[in-house]
């Protein structure tokens, strides 16, 4: 299963960039880059903290999808 | 307001990386040739310093100074980092048991310990910026 974010539209849509971002949740720019690509796994707390700072749930923000 | 320019935790371990790379040179270069009869005295002291340079910036980079801080994913690439790191050396020890004949011992002076000391150093920062470009 590989997991699916809409991490970026909801960061352009709050007109931050990922510098901007990574500083409200209190992780490295380099971490927001790859949870936008889906390459990182984020923790339960980061993902907590993600979906407060855009004020929606954790599975608006993230989900998982069956891979092909 | 004027903000100290800080380095990305990814460029501090590059600095460190280059650091380690360039002692490890010097020491495997003074344990193949005598330096001091070979070398002329300007270019000494010009190692030297290059030395003396290298060994602030490692002692910088080592201390975190002007470098952000790290986040859960690093934290979890060092202790990737570590294991593997444990795990070589393992397996290196494992090897020597293997291979090693009766009798066989090591004598390390303090250029050797030095010399093996960055190299472990450096392995360490390479698989750290392996993990950060690489790893989930």
């Amino acid at each position: 299963m590989k997991l699916v974010t809409k991490l970026r539209e909801h960061r352009q849509a709050r007109g931050l960039d990922q510098a901007e971002l990574a500083a409200l949740v209190g992780v490295r720019r380099e971490t927001i880059g790859r949870l936008e690509k889906g390459l990182y796994n984020p923790s339960l707390k980061l993902a907590m903290d993600l979906a407060k700072v855009f004020g929606v749930s954790v599975e608006e923000l993230f989900s998982f999808q069956e891979e092909e | 307001m004027k903000t100290r320019k800080i380095l990305s935790l990814t460029r501090s371990r590059q600095i460190s990386a280059l650091c380690w790379a360039v002692i490890l040179a010097a020491g495997l270069c003074a344990r193949q040739f005598p330096v001091r009869e070979l070398l002329p005295l300007p270019l000494r002291v010009l190692a030297a310093a290059l030395l003396v340079l290298t060994a602030a910036a490692v002692i910088t980079t080592s201390l975190g100074l002007f470098t952000e801080r790290g986040d859960e994913r690093s934290a979890r690439n060092e202790h990737r980092t570590d294991a593997a790191l444990f795990t070589l050396f393992f397996l290196a020890l494992g090897a020597a048991l293997l291979f090693a004949g009766e009798g066989w011992s090591v004598t390390l002076g303090r250029g050797d310990i030095l010399t093996l000391f960055a190299a472990v150093c450096l392995a360490r920062d390479l698989l750290f910026l392996g993990y950060e470009r690489f790893a989930p």
